[in-house]
Order: structure tokens, then C-alpha cells, then sequence
């Protein structure tokens, strides 16, 4: 029990570090999927299931940018919410010995695992839409107190509060990964064994529907009039050209 | 030569013209009617450089810009026409550009006058011209990007204030 | 609220500016703290070129309205050129070739990704910088000459290509799984099973293009999918 909880405190200070370079910070981009899946994948002993999940969230959310009004998911939240929720709970729930999954896969049975907690990770998108809000009118105080410290004739009062905002995002992004991953946790741990055989069976669908549709989203981001034949060409002659020569 | 949207924006190019309104209207050229734009160089060369070979962008002064759309230079642009205040929209009616429908993109007034949505604040004169052109039967519709709801201006209010 | 960012990114070079000016240099600082809402690679030219003009108003050479008029009137364009730039084009360019070298080389795939984009963003937070303090004002010529708009298309072409690669890749992995060596028409099924991936990716991709959120999408796919399971397994039971 204090292990679950201590991983998914590791797994919120890590992402919430990681969250600070999405708006706030450098923007050097660790931010995305691709490397926060990995990293606490890694934290939490499985970097490669990390990774796998890292690569499709990546691909499912490139076309959504913030642009003309569009407010895009909060894809650090949501990538460390499914990372840490799928590998915690997955752990949580071999402990008990409770056998839900009709087939065995052995260490594959994740997989049911990740569909349940994309299904209720996603809707948890709107909290944090509404913590990002929060965060950013929170930080135009400290622009209020830095133009105050200017008025003061105190020089480094910008610099000063820039940091301070960096520690609300920080604070703001942490305690919400902190306990919507407890939340899924405990919904992993008391909701999934209750479900019927039937509905666990469908829940690889949501990862299958995760993946197809993360090919779709970076076809459809790139999209042009020439995009079709460009992208046909190219499939069919490199999957013909690896059949043929490596296969 | 068709005109897709004639909008007012006082931020002139940004994203919600390229990346928002240009694929919605499948636009090929953006004209941007305002002396002080074409009066300023480093403005005309900022906002020169959002070109590309899908959407071409022309800073053209309020007159100029007319002469442009008129002379069938452009027959076979779909052109969005973007004035930075309702004042030169204004000018260009009395000198005679016609249209049917009025995008408001916006505008910010620093913040003072009246506010009608978080982006367009009137005043006075703003709401004259509004008003002129509701008369006209001119459809306005306030919104920065096409899947925005738009703002429906209330005709009777705006007359109440009279 | 970029202001205040870029206040205290300008900050330093200020303070540098006006060494024993303490309260001429607060005042330079409380000109910068207004709304500001750039791309946040974009503000460095910007910056670069705001030192270069600060230096100026300084020398009593320009006006100090000159340099609010300035930022006010690049904030726009350049906010556009960022965002189809940097997000809509190599940031994509730099996923795809992630996801890539992650299937080929697993946990090298994050590291290709991170230096795909940031070769793109560093150049422009360095060269941008340096090109804006160097040419002031004019740093818009340059930025106009680097035809970044025009570049976005043509990464998004080679976007599409290596996302072919991707495709080909992950056909190519299941032809590997499924299929074994000698098997009698195998090379035809590698393009059965090319087929069965092209197909749903265009026809999905043309539902996203029409507003659909990816999130909803997710829905939208398992529910009719997970009734389809409850119905066959009610069958199954009756029969």
C-alpha cells in the first residue's frame, strides 16, 4: 500500500517537472508523450511498455495544436496519468491474486489494462484543462507583483516572480497528477475486477482504436492535395522493398 | 476574382487568419488594407514574410487595396481582406467597396470602451458604424475563428443606447 | 501572460545596460511588462532585436515608442509563422521520426525525437537572437528570407513520406509475426495487409479533419466495437 503510494508520488514529481517545459519553462518539447511516457515507465520498472504507450499517445495528439482558439488536451497530465495509472494499477492488481482476465498472456495482459485506463483517462482531460486555467490566471498575479516591485525600484523583481509562476505550475500540476492517479488506481483496483468477463475481453479495442487512430491523426496533421499519392507510394514500395530484401 | 471574408482585426495576420480562417475559406491571398501597415516597413515586411506558396499576403493601403480588388488583378484569388480598425472599413464603404457580410475578429481599444466579447471592445464611433451598418443590412459576425459560436450583436440594445 | 516572461528574459541584458541606473533601468523594464503573446521561439529574434533598440533609445537615437510600436506590430505575424512552423510542421516531422527510430531502436526513439526538434528550435532561439541584436529592426528581412511558411509545406510533404516509412514499418513487423519463411504467396500478403492499414488511417483521418476530437474519436471506435462483442457473446449463449 505505501509503495503504491510512494510510486505514484514519484511518478507526479516527475511529471509535474516535466509538465514545467510545456508553457512555462525552455519548451524543449520533453514535455510530449514520446519522452514523459518512457521516463516514468522507466521510474516505475518498464520502460519499454513506457515507450510503447509514449509513441502512440505522440502520434495521437500531433494534430491538435493550440491554434485559432483550439485548446489542445493536456498531454503531459494525460501521457503520466495512463503511464503511471497502467503500470501502478497493473502491479496493484497482480498483488492480490485476483484472476480477471479470461485468457493468459502473461506479461501482455497489460494490455486490458491500458484500454480501461485510456477510457478513464480521457474524460479526466477536462479537470486538467480547467487546472491549466487556473494555473495561468495565478500567474498574472505575480505579473501584478512584479510590476509592483518595479514601481519599488527593486530590478530583479521580474525574474524574481517568473520563477514564483514556475513553482504554481509546478504545485498546481503535481497535486493533480498526485491524485488523479490515485483516483485511477483505485478504480483499477475496485471497479475492473467487478466488471463482466465480457467487458474486459473489449477493452484491448480502446488500445486498437488508440493506435489506428494515431496513424489517422498524423496523416490527417500533414495532410495536402499531394499527401495521398505521396503517402500510398511510399507505403507500399518500402513494405514491398522490406518484404523483399530482409523478409 | 471573389472576395471569401472581409474581416476586422487589429492584430492584421496571425494565426487565426492563417492557420483558422484561410483552410475554412480555402483561401489563396490575404490583403491587408491599412496606411498604417503600408506607411510602416518593418510592419509591411513582418507581415510580407507569413507568404507562402498556398496563401499569398499583400499589404496594400486602404485605397490602393480598392483600386487592386476592382482592376480584376486578382480574378483568380479567393481573397480575404483584413482592415485593422471599423474607421477604415468605414472609409472604404463611402469610397465605395460593397459587401455583404462582416467578420470582427478583434478589437482591443487598450482595453477601454465598451466590451462586447473578451476580444472586441467598441467605442463611440465604433458603434455608430455598427449601427450604419446593421441598417444596411449588413450581417456582422463576431468571432476570431470559425468554430467559435458567433456573437449575435443585439440590434435593439445597440439602439438603446442611443 | 508572455509579459512577463519576456520582461525577465530582457531583465539581465537591462541591467547590464544601465549599471548604475537603478531606477532608470526599473523604468526601461516597466515598458516591457504589458500583455504579450507571442510564439515563444519567435520572441527571440524579437528580443534580440528590442536589446539592440533599448541600446538605441539609450544613445537618445530612437524614440521609446518606437520599440512598443514594434513589438505590437510583430506579435502577430510571427506568432503565425511560428505556429505553423515549429507546431505544425517539425514538431510533427520530429514525432514521426520518433516513433520511427523507436521501432527500430526502442528507447533510442525519444532521443532521435528530442534532437530532430531541438537541431530546428535552438538554431532559431540562437540564430534569432544573435541576428536580432545584430540587425535591430531589420531582423525582420532576415526572418522574411529564411521563407519559413514555405518551408512548413515542404516538411510536411517529407512528413507524409516518413510516415509512409512508419506504415511500412509496422506492416512489415506483422508480416514478420504472422508469416513464416516458404510460406506459399507470402510476398502478396504483405500488400493484403498494407491495404488493411491504409484504409481505415485515410478514412478516419478525413473524420478528424472534420473536427472530430481524437479524444471523442477513441469513444466513437469502442463503443460500437464493444456492443458488436455484447451482442456475439448473447448469441453465443442462446445458440
Amino acid at each position: 500500500m505505501a509503495d503504491i503510494i510512494w510510486q505514484s508520488f514519484l511518478s507526479a514529481v516527475v511529471g509535474g517537472v516535466l509538465s514545467l517545459d510545456r508553457t512555462a519553462a525552455l519548451q524543449i518539447m520533453i514535455s510530449r508523450p514520446i519522452v514523459t511516457a518512457p521516463v516514468i515507465g522507466y521510474m516505475l520498472g518498464d520502460a519499454m511498455t513506457g515507450l510503447v504507450i509514449g509513441g502512440v499517445l505522440e502520434l495521437l495528439w500531433i494534430g491538435e495544436l493550440p491554434i485559432g482558439g483550439h485548446i489542445p488536451p493536456h498531454e503531459v497530465i494525460m501521457t503520466a496519468l495512463i503511464t503511471a495509472v497502467s503500470l501502478i494499477g497493473h502491479k496493484a492488481l497482480m498483488g492480490t491474486g485476483i484472476d480477471i482476465f479470461p485468457w493468459k498472456f502473461g506479461r501482455a495482459d497489460i494490455i486490458f489494462i491500458i484500454g480501461f485506463t485510456i477510457l478513464i483517462v480521457i474524460p479526466m482531460d477536462m479537470i486538467c484543462k480547467r487546472v491549466d486555467a487556473a494555473a495561468r490566471s495565478l500567474n498574472a498575479r505575480f505579473f501584478n507583483a512584479a510590476l509592483a516591485g518595479l514601481n519599488r525600484g527593486f530590478i530583479v523583481s521580474t525574474e524574481i516572480n517568473n520563477v514564483k509562476g514556475l513553482g504554481i505550475f509546478f504545485i498546481l500540476n503535481f497535486t493533480t497528477m498526485f491524485v488523479l492517479i490515485i483516483a485511477g488506481i483505485l478504480l483499477i483496483y475496485f471497479l475492473l475486477p467487478s466488471l463482466p468477463a465480457v467487458v474486459v475481453m473489449s477493452l484491448p479495442l480502446a488500445c486498437g482504436a488508440a493506435v489506428i487512430l494515431s496513424l489517422s491523426s498524423v496523416y490527417s496533421a500533414g495532410y495536402s492535395s499531394k499527401s495521398l499519392p505521396v503517402f500510398l507510394a511510399t507505403t507500399f514500395i518500402i513494405a514491398a522493398f522490406l518484404a523483399v530484401i530482409i523478409g | 476574382m471573389s472576395i471569401v471574408l472581409v474581416r476586422v482585426d487589429d492584430r492584421l495576420v496571425h494565426g487565426q487568419i492563417v492557420e483558422a480562417w484561410a483552410p475554412f475559406c480555402r483561401a489563396t491571398c490575404v490583403v491587408v488594407a491599412s496606411d498604417e501597415a503600408k506607411k510602416n516597413r518593418i510592419q509591411r515586411i513582418a507581415l510580407e514574410s507569413c507568404t507562402s506558396k498556398a496563401l499569398t499576403i499583400k499589404v496594400e493601403g486602404i485605397e490602393e487595396s480598392l483600386e487592386d480588388i476592382e482592376s480584376g488583378n486578382m480574378n483568380t484569388e479567393r481573397v480575404i481582406i483584413i482592415f485593422s480598425t471599423l474607421k477604415d472599413i468605414m472609409q472604404a464603404y463611402k469610397n465605395g467597396f460593397r459587401f455583404s457580410h462582416l467578420n470582427i475578429g478583434n478589437i482591443h481599444h487598450n482595453g477601454k470602451g465598451k466590451k462586447l466579447t473578451p476580444s472586441v471592445y467598441v467605442d463611440k464611433e465604433d458603434e455608430d458604424i455598427l449601427h450604419n451598418f446593421l441598417d444596411m443590412g449588413i450581417e456582422l459576425d463576431i468571432r476570431g475563428v470559425p468554430s467559435d459560436r458567433p456573437f449575435a450583436i443585439k440590434e435593439r440594445e445597440m439602439r438603446n443606447k442611443e | 501572460m508572455q509579459g512577463l516572461g519576456f520582461a525577465a528574459s530582457l531583465a539581465h541584458a537591462i541591467r547590464d545596460m544601465y549599471k548604475k541606473d537603478n531606477d532608470q533601468a526599473c523604468a526601461v523594464l516597466k515598458r516591457h511588462m504589458v500583455f504579450y503573446n507571442a510564439h515563444p521561439y519567435m520572441a527571440s529574434p524579437i528580443l534580440g532585436a528590442v536589446i539592440k533598440m533599448e541600446e538605441e533609445v539609450k544613445g537618445g537615437k530612437r524614440d521609446a515608442k518606437d520599440i512598443s510600436y514594434f513589438k505590437e506590430s510583430l506579435t502577430g505575424p510571427y506568432g503565425a509563422i511560428g505556429d505553423t512552423f515549429f507546431w505544425g510542421a517539425i514538431r510533427p516531422l520530429a514525432s514521426v521520426l520518433g516513433v520511427i527510430s523507436a521501432l527500430i531502436w526502442g528507447l533510442w526513439g525519444p532521443v532521435v525525437f528530442l534532437i530532430v526538434y531541438n537541431i530546428f528550435h535552438l538554431w532559431m532561439r540562437w540564430f534569432g537572437l544573435c541576428n536580432g541584436y545584430r540587425l535591430g529592426e531589420d531582423v525582420v528581412e532576415y526572418i522574411k528570407s529564411l521563407e519559413l511558411p514555405e518551408w512548413a509545406l515542404r516538411v510536411r510533404l517529407i512528413t507524409t513520406v516518413f510516415f509512409g516509412i512508419l506504415v511500412a514499418i509496422v506492416v512489415f513487423k506483422w508480416f514478420k509475426y504472422t508469416t513464416v519463411e516458404g510460406q506459399p504467396d507470402r510476398i502478396y500478403l504483405i500488400f493484403l495487409m498494407a491495404i488493411f492499414m491504409v484504409i481505415p488511417t485515410i478514412l478516419l483521418s478525413g473524420v478528424l479533419r472534420k473536427g472530430i476530437s481524437v479524444s471523442l474519436a477513441i469513444y466513437l471506435l469502442f463503443i460500437p466495437a464493444f456492443v458488436f462483442l455484447i451482442v456475439m457473446n448473447m448469441f453465443q449463449r442462446i445458440g
